[in-house]
C-alpha cells in the first residue's frame, strides 16, 4: 500500500505511458514466456502467474482463471550460488521504497532477490485509491508463479525461498502462507515457500483458510498503523500460535504504516481506500465478499504513512535474524514426514514426553475413575464379544425409562490404557440424564490394527453384522435392558478412539467396506 | 441396526492420518505398513453418513495434532459431512480430558449439545 507522492498529472501520464507500453506488445504473450530459466538469466523477466484468481460473473467471489503474464526483477549476490532467495511483493502503489530498500540489504546478506511487479503486466499503476481493482488475495498466484519460475534457475536454492510482502503485498503474503494456497498453487512434488514475512498486512478480513499455514510466518507492523491496524494481526498470530503453528508478530512502538519507507516523511493520504475499521468474517478466502451495504460502512478513505528510522532499523535486524534461523541449511538431516526428521516426528507424537505433567494427569484419571465407579450406578465388565478384551462398563443416570446413550472409546495409541482409566467421563453426562458406556477393545499386540478397528465395532453393540454372526453380538435391545435408548446414541472417543469411532460410524459397514479416496 | 442409530460423533485429540504414526517410534509396537496405515486412516476414507462430527484438539498439542484434526475436517467437509473443528486454547493432550470431569465444562456442553 506504499505510496507515491507524485502529482496526479504525472500519475495519469505514467498510466497512459504504461497502457501504451503494454499495448505496444511489450508484455509477451503467455505462449512466449520462458518456461524455465538458465544460468545466465537475471534482471527483468516476464513469467506466467500460477493460474489467476478472477472475479465471478456477479463479482461476489473469486474463481480460478488462466495464468497472466507478469514481470519481476531477479538479482543475485556476488558468488556462484546456489543462493537462498527472497521474493518481494509490493504494496498498492506498485514497486516503491520498501522493496527497493530491502533488495540491496538482502543481497548483502547473501540472498537472491526477485521483486515481482503485479501491475505492469496487467496495465495497472496503483490500486490504493480503488481497492477493488485488484486485491491482495488475487495476487497470490503471482507469488506462486514467481516461485515456480525462479525455482528453475540453477543458481537458486529451491528449498530456501521466502516470500516477503508489504501492505497490499503483505495481504498477498498472508494469503500465500495458507495451506490452501500451497495446495492450490504448488504442483505435487514441487518446492513450496520456506517462510513468509509480512510487513504491515491487513488482517481485518478473516477467512477460515488463514488459520492453517504451510510454513513459518513472521509479521512486522506498527503500533500506530491506522491503515492496516496491528490489533487484528496480533489476534491472528495468537490463534496460529495457540494451535501450535509457527507464527510471530513484532509490533514496532510509535510506528506508522510504511515505517520502513526510507525518507518518506509523515503523510496523510485522504484518497486511499482503507478497511481499518472493518472486522469481517468471510466464508472462505474466495468469498463470497460482502456488498458495500453488508460491510456496515467500515470501508473508508484515508490513512497515514510515515518512515520511522528506529523501527526500520530494528526491523532490519529482526528480519536478518529471522531469515538466518528459518533458512538454515538442513544439512544431512533426512526428512521422513512433511518437514520432520525422525527425531522431530517422534517428539511430535510422544505426548508423555511432551506434556510435563502427563503422569499427574494419568494418575488423576485413574483416581477420578475409581471414584466414579464407587459413587455412580454402574454395570461393569459386560462382555460384548468373544475376545476377553471386549467388555464395557455402563453408567446409568437416575430415573426410569429409556435414556440417550453416550459411548466413550478411550485412547492410548492402540496399545495402552483401559476403560477403567476413563470411567470419570460419566460425570460429564449422567447429570444431563444421559447413560454412558465406556468400552474396552482388544489392544495391539493381541490384535493388529485392522482387526482392532474392525471387530469390536459399535455395530456389535447394536445388531449382528452379516458375516459376524458367529460372534453373537449383543442386540441394541440390550441397551434397553440396561436402561439405554440407542436411537439417540452419541459416539465419542479420544486419541485412537477418534479413529475407532469414525471407523465404526453407522451405515458404512466395517472399515474395509469404505472406499479409499 | 437402524442406520441412524448413532446421532453424532466427537473425536478428541484424534489421529486420523496414520502415515506419520507408521514413520515414528510408535510403529515399533504397531507394525503398520503403508497399506494398513492408509486403510485405517479416516482422512483417506469417505464418511457414508452425514451425521454431525465435532473434532476437538487442544491448542497446545503441537502442529501435527492440530493438522490431524484440521485435515480430517477439511477432507470430510469435502464429502459433505458436517464437521466442525474446535481448538481448545491452553489444553494439552492430557488436560483436555479433564474437561469431561464436569458436566458444565466447554467440551461437555458441546458434546451434550450434539445429542
Amino acid at each position: 500500500m506504499t505510496l507515491f507522492r507524485g502529482e496526479a498529472r504525472t500519475r495519469w501520464l505514467l498510466r497512459f505511458a504504461l497502457v501504451v507500453f503494454s499495448f505496444a506488445g511489450c508484455a509477451p504473450a503467455l505462449s512466449d514466456v520462458k518456461p524455465a530459466l538458465s544460468e545466465t538469466d537475471s534482471g527483468n523477466l516476464w513469467f506466467a502467474s500460477a493460474r489467476s484468481l478472477v472475479r465471478s460473473w456477479d463479482q461476489s467471489r473469486l474463481v480460478l482463471g488462466a495464468p497472466v503474464v507478469i514481470s519481476g526483477e531477479l538479482r543475485f549476490p556476488p558468488g556462484a550460488g546456489p543462493f537462498p532467495a527472497v521474493i518481494l511483493a509490493h504494496g498498492c502503489g506498485g514497486i516503491r521504497t520498501p522493496e527497493l530498500g530491502w533488495g540491496p540489504l538482502l543481497r548483502e546478506w547473501g540472498y537472491a532477490t526477485f521483486v515481482v511487479d503485479s501491475f505492469r503486466g496487467r496495465g495497472l499503476t496503483e490500486v490504493c485509491t480503488n481497492a477493488r481493482t485488484l486485491t491482495g488475495i488475487q495476487r497470490i498466484p503471482d507469488a506462486y508463479g514467481a516461485l515456480r519460475i525462479i525455482a528453475t534457475h540453477p543458481r537458486i536454492d529451491t528449498r530456501r525461498v521466502v516470500l516477503m510482502g508489504f501492505s497490499h503485498g503483505g495481504i498477498l503474503t498472508m494469503g500465500a502462507s495458507t495451506v490452501w494456497a500451497k495446495e492450490t498453487f504448488v504442483p505435487a512434488g514441487q518446492s513450496a515457500f520456506r517462510a513468509f514475512v509480512a510487513f504491515y498486512p491487513s488482517c481485518n478480513f478473516a477467512y477460515p483458510e488463514r488459520q492453517r499455514i504451510s510454513a513459518p510466518v513472521r509479521i512486522h507492523t506498527g503500533e500506530l498503523d491506522d491503515w492496516t491496524p496491528a490489533g487484528p494481526c496480533v489476534s491472528l498470530a495468537e490463534i496460529l500460535k495457540g494451535s501450535g503453528q509457527d507464527a510471530t508478530i513484532t509490533v514496532y512502538p510509535a510506528a506508522h504504516h510504511g515505517f520502513d519507507s526510507i525518507g518518506l516523511t509523515f503523510l496523510y493520504r485522504p484518497d486511499v481506500d482503507s478497511g481499518a475499521a472493518c472486522n469481517l468474517q468471510l466464508a472462505s478466502i474466495l468469498g463470497p465478499f460482502p456488498s458495500i451495504r453488508e460491510t456496515g460502512g467500515c470501508l473508508r478513505k484515508g490513512a497515514t504513512v510515515a518512515w520511522n528510522p528506529d523501527a526500520a532499523q530494528q526491523a532490519r535486524r529482526n528480519v536478518r535474524a529471522q531469515l538466518a534461523e528459518l533458512l538454515q541449511e538442513r544439512g544431512t538431516m533426512t526428512l521422513v514426514f512433511r518437514g520432520y526428521d525422525r527425531k522431530a516426528l517422534d517428539r511430535e507424537y510422544n505426548n508423555r514426553e511432551k506434556v510435563p505433567d502427563a503422569q499427574v494427569w494419568l494418575a488423576r484419571y485413574a483416581r477420578e475413575s475409581e471414584r466414579a465407579r464407587r459413587e455412580l450406578t454402574a454395570r461393569l465388565d459386560v462382555a460384548y464379544g468373544s475376545h476377553p478384551g471386549e467388555t464395557l462398563d455402563v453408567f446409568l443416570p437416575a430415573g426410569h425409562g429409556p435414556k440417550p446413550v453416550h459411548v466413550f472409546i478411550h485412547g492410548g495409541y492402540w496399545h495402552r490404557l483401559d476403560k477403567a482409566d476413563f470411567s470419570f467421563v460419566a460425570h460429564a453426562f449422567l447429570p444431563a440424564g444421559v447413560a454412558v458406556v465406556v468400552i474396552n477393545y482388544a489392544l495391539v499386540p493381541t490384535v493388529d490394527l485392522d482387526e482392532l478397528v474392525r471387530v469390536p465395532s459399535l455395530h456389535r453393540l447394536g445388531v449382528p453384522e452379516r458375516d459376524e454372526l458367529r460372534r453373537r453380538p449383543r442386540s441394541h435391545h440390550d441397551f434397553r435392558t440396561l436402561g439405554g435408548r440407542p436411537p439417540r446414541g452419541d459416539a465419542h472417543g479420544n486419541g485412537l478412539g477418534g479413529v475407532r469411532w469414525i471407523a465404526t460410524r453407522p451405515g458404512q459397514g466395517r472399515l474395509r467396506d469404505q472406499r479409499p479416496l | 441396526m437402524p442406520p441412524d442409530l448413532v446421532k453424532a460423533g466427537c473425536g478428541i485429540s484424534g489421529l486420523y492420518d496414520l502415515d506419520p504414526i507408521r514413520l515414528c517410534y510408535l510403529n515399533d509396537v504397531l507394525g503398520l505398513t503403508p497399506a494398513t496405515a492408509r486403510r485405517n486412516s479416516p482422512v483417506e476414507l469417505r464418511p457414508s453418513t452425514a451425521r454431525p462430527a465435532l473434532i476437538v484438539v487442544g491448542g497446545s498439542e503441537g502442529p501435527e495434532y492440530f493438522r490431524q484434526s484440521q485435515d480430517l475436517v477439511s477432507a470430510w467437509r469435502t464429502h459433505g459431512a458436517p464437521c466442525e473443528l474446535m481448538s481448545m486454547a491452553g489444553h494439552d493432550h492430557f488436560s483436555i480430558m479433564g474437561e469431561l470431569e464436569h458436566p458444565d465444562s466447554q467440551l461437555s456442553r458441546a458434546i451434550l449439545a450434539q445429542m
